[in-house]
């Protein structure tokens, strides 16, 4: 059953993106990769290629 | 979540002025086909989401809930389409709020009081209207093609998110695999070209030193004793050693150009690579000879290329702006049907890939030998330069896959070395062969000089490739966590689901259906959903079970799904005519198992038929009064509307018309229903009839006779439970049944079945009254008096059929039937 509080449901994605980025954590994916992750999913809610990019990679340019 | 108090509707659909009073409870509207039923359902929608899903889903073409949710005398005047609600909020105190919106104003409702937490309440219904279910949507959840269920319930659970970061966690993955093949391709090839300048096979930093040196040691430099990142090869080259006077061409690198042309050239027209591209080309043919493979490929190609454009939230062509993730999760729906295609064009683009490797390795060596042609065979340069082209070309027929006509082109011609280039390479090998050979101090300084220039090429390229092999790495893992937890958690939803579906379904069937399981077996972009059919095994839903079940069974998946999803928050939903092929006895269940199991569910009920919205009544469901029926509808005047009333108030008012024809009828109809209703519920014996047919005469004594005993079985249990209080009640419970049926002279209006009751109509108002009278006596003996419940009597048993207990809905009639054990 879906985490309750009073009045805001705990949506299955909601769970399931917190248990991934845990998840992350034990894989040794870099603890600034995680929290950048965290806010673009779970804070800001976007789920884009780009806003994904940014937050693994901070730029998308693979140019060097 | 919130319950609904009333509700205003005013010029919206075919209604023109109507208000409804829930009071926060169970409510049902009951009409014929087009009497405005749908009109109500529709006004609850909109008020809690500005939409209306019927106005807006696949198929509506010019159909708008602007212009065409007002009434159509008010299709100008969209400000006086209005809903109007009130409701209270549970979790906040039972908080009272109105809401109001207008069509003209959808997305901008007045909510009266307003907060931050009665606005997400609110919010928890925008662009989700799941809260209503109709016929509609049962259809889609039991018996569509697993790949658009999976899309049905995803939406419905919001799972849509997980999908959609999925995908795009996938698109990041392979955006980079791909740049890492790319860039260790030229990594590849720069590191084949640095051995070649430094003339060596094994790229390791001794043999590296030792080539080098032995050069440095010709032009008197120092030795070089570590190569590291920053190591020149060439360090101290040009202040040394004056250049001398080079050649145009250099006939050491020259020579290993055109090595490396020829080894190339040679590899592609090899046989092993001419027996690949043979066996490509047939695949490939094969291919494209079905269209409708060849459409579905083009398609498929097609569609994948899209879902990488939607990354913004505008289109790039028409800058319109778009719903992101409505529309990814739209291609992605429809690319799930071309998964095999997918495998097909994935496997043979595996194998492409080795080839267009050699494309580029001989475009790049053909590069060089057009360089040499430039200075030493002029003539030659622009059949070098055509070849060139044409290899561009194969790549990129190779690359793009489609058209498949152009990729089995480029397969036939590949291996194919044109006779001109193959000529202009003889000319240039020719005038190397005469070039003077260099002193050895050139021959030195010329092996430093390119060795520096390779080596720099090679670090970028070793630079480049480990930047996006880290990428690659890092969003690979990072995409197959994320499909490992969602996996494993999606499978411990539908399992959950599964569950909860499966037992809400027994709970109907329990009597044929009793261990019935179904199975939700989620794959990607797939559900699939099998049931058992009476222990033959699990089928489809559509395969044997009758449309009556499957409607109860999507009713079912529905009510588990919203469990699911909301938990105790699934507090109100809209159930639209869901139940129409479902039998009268299956429906009696499904109302008990409404009120059963979701005591804090405010469900919307509409139906067509008469004799479910008296079901709901009798168990309890609906509680007396919260109902209301529409008898026929007109543009002018919307649905005729009259609020559902005690069957007994309605033959008072029949009576005081001194319509005696209209209350007989009504009594009739309503005795014919509730005894049958009694039987059902007390299980009483009652003689078969083969047409199903029951009158009055079959069902009122078995009816009075049963409850009788049971009353009188009770006693006994209380004796001997030593309840002599309980004995006493319920010997004038029995009494007051028996003087009820006395009153009634049942008997008399059962002498002749086929002119009974048809004689009421001729007796007089004063003659008909104590008859309503007396029936109406009897009839309260088998519900609850209590204003709350007011629901029929039942009879609870132990399987098979061991009495326990007669009760009411709230407890207040209990009558036990369990005597003490011998060890009591």
């Amino acid at each position: 059953m879906a985490k309750q509080t009073d009045n805001k449901i705990m949506s299955v994605p909601e769970q399931i993106f917190d248990q991934f980025l845990k998840e992350l954590g034990e894989q040794k994916i870099p603890e600034e990769v995680i929290v950048r992750l965290r806010k673009t999913l779970v804070d800001n809610g976007q789920i884009s290629v780009d806003a994904l990019k940014t937050a693994l990679f901070l730029s998308d340019s693979t140019n060097v | 979540m919130i319950k609904i108090d009333t509700i205003k509707i005013e010029e919206f659909r075919g209604i023109r002025n109507l208000t409804l009073e829930f009071n926060g409870k169970n409510y049902a509207v009951c009409g014929p086909n087009g009497t405005g039923k749908s009109g109500v359902v529709d006004a609850l929608e909109f008020a809690l989401t500005g939409n209306i899903s019927r106005l807006s889903g696949e198929g509506m073409g010019n159909v708008s809930v602007k212009e065409h949710a007002p009434h159509v005398d008010s299709k100008n005047n969209p400000e006086k389409a209005r809903v109007i609600i009130t409701f209270k909020i549970p979790t906040l105190g039972n908080k009272q709020v109105t809401l109001t919106r207008t069509v003209k104003n959808a997305t901008a409702p007045s909510v009266n009081p307003s907060s931050s937490e009665i606005l997400e309440i609110l919010s928890q219904f925008d662009g989700h209207p799941e809260f209503v279910l109709s016929r509609r949507e049962i259809i889609r959840y039991v018996i569509s093609k697993p790949g658009d269920r999976s899309a049905e319930v995803q939406a419905l659970l919001r799972l849509d998110k997980i999908g959609d970061l999925r995908s795009s966690l996938l698109s990041i993955s392979n955006t980079y695999n791909k740049e890492a093949r790319d860039l260790k391709r030229f990594h590849d090839q720069a590191s084949e070209s640095l051995a070649q300048g430094l003339e060596i096979t094994d790229l390791v930093k001794a043999k590296i030193l030792e080539a080098v040196n032995a050069r440095r040691s010709v032009l008197g430099l120092t030795s070089l004793v570590d190569l590291t990142v920053t190591t020149a090869l060439n360090d101290g080259l040009e202040t040394s050693v004056k250049s001398a006077a080079v050649p145009k061409v250099n006939k050491v690198s020259a020579t290993a150009d055109l090595k490396t042309w020829r080894e190339a050239s040679q590899e592609m027209t090899a046989e092993s690579m001419q027996s690949e591209c043979l066996e490509l080309k047939e695949q490939l043919t094969a291919l494209s000879s079905n269209p409708i493979v060849t459409e579905s490929v083009t398609r498929e190609k097609f569609l994948r290329s899209a879902i990488d454009f939607v990354t913004e939230e505008y289109c790039p062509v028409c800058d319109t702006k778009w719903d992101m993730s409505t529309l990814q999760g739209i291609i992605r729906s429809k690319l799930q049907k071309f998964e095999e295609i997918t495998k097909m064009r994935t496997d043979l683009e595996c194998r492409l890939e080795p080839i267009i490797t050699l494309v580029d390795s001989l475009d790049n060596a053909t590069a060089s030998v057009e360089k040499l042609a430039k200075v030493l065979a002029t003539e030659h340069v622009a059949s070098l330069t055509t070849y060139r082209t044409t290899l561009l070309t194969l790549r990129k027929a190779f690359r793009d896959f489609l058209p498949l006509t152009e990729a089995i082109s480029a397969i036939v011609n590949v291996t194919v070395i044109p006779t001109d280039v193959t000529d202009a390479i003889e000319v240039i090998e020719k005038a190397v062969t005469i070039i003077p050979e260099p002193t050895q101090q050139d021959a030195a300084r010329d092996f430093i000089v390119r060795a520096q220039d390779r080596l720099e090429a090679y670090r970028k390229a070793a630079r480049e490739a480990d930047k996006t092999k880290q990428r690659a790495d890092l969003s690979k893992k990072v995409y197959d966590v994320y499909v490992d937890v969602s996996t494993k958690a999606l499978e411990g939803v539908y399992k959950d689901v599964e569950g909860e579906f499966s037992k809400l379904y027994r709970s109907v069937n329990s009597e044929d259906e009793h261990s019935f399981t179904a199975k939700l077996v989620p794959s990607i972009g797939k559900l699939g959903f099998d049931v058992d059919f009476y222990g033959r095994g699990h089928f489809p839903p559509g395969a044997y079970h009758s449309e009556g079940h499957q409607d109860a069974m999507g009713l079912c998946l529905y009510l588990a799904l919203m469990r699911k999803l909301q938990g105790n928050n699934f507090r109100f939903a809209v159930l639209d005519d869901v139940l129409m092929s479902v039998d009268s006895n299956h429906r009696r269940e499904v109302c008990n198992l409404l009120r059963q199991q979701f005591q804090d569910t405010q469900f919307i009920l509409t139906t067509h038929d008469e004799v479910w919205l008296k079901q709901m009544t009798t168990v309890g469901l609906i509680t007396s009064g919260n109902a209301t029926r529409f008898s026929n509808w007109t543009p002018d005047h919307g649905p005729a509307e009259w609020r559902t009333r005690d069957v007994w108030t309605e033959i008072d008012t029949a009576l005081q018309a001194s319509d005696i024809q209209s209350a007989a009828s009504r009594l009739r109809y309503y005795l014919e229903y509730v005894f049958r209703e009694v039987c059902d519920s007390l299980r009483a014996q009652v003689e078969f009839k083969g047409d199903g047919r029951y009158e009055l005469g079959d069902t009122l004594a078995p009816a009075v006779t049963r409850f009788r005993k049971l009353i009188v079985d009770g006693q006994k249990v209380a004796e001997a439970w030593s309840q002599t209080d309980v004995v006493e009640a319920l010997k004038l419970q029995e009494k007051s049944l028996a003087d009820a049926l006395l009153a009634t002279n049942a008997e008399q209006w059962q002498v002749n079945p086929a002119i009974h009751y048809n004689e009421w109509a001729n007796l007089s108002i004063n003659d008909f009254k104590p008859v309503v009278t007396a029936f109406h006596d009897l009839v309260q003996k088998f519900f609850c008096e209590k204003p709350e419940c007011t629901a029929l009597v039942y009879l609870t048993t132990t399987p098979p059929k061991t009495p326990d207990a007669v009760r009411c809905n709230c407890g207040s009639i209990n009558i036990n039937l369990k005597k003490p054990q011998k060890n009591d």
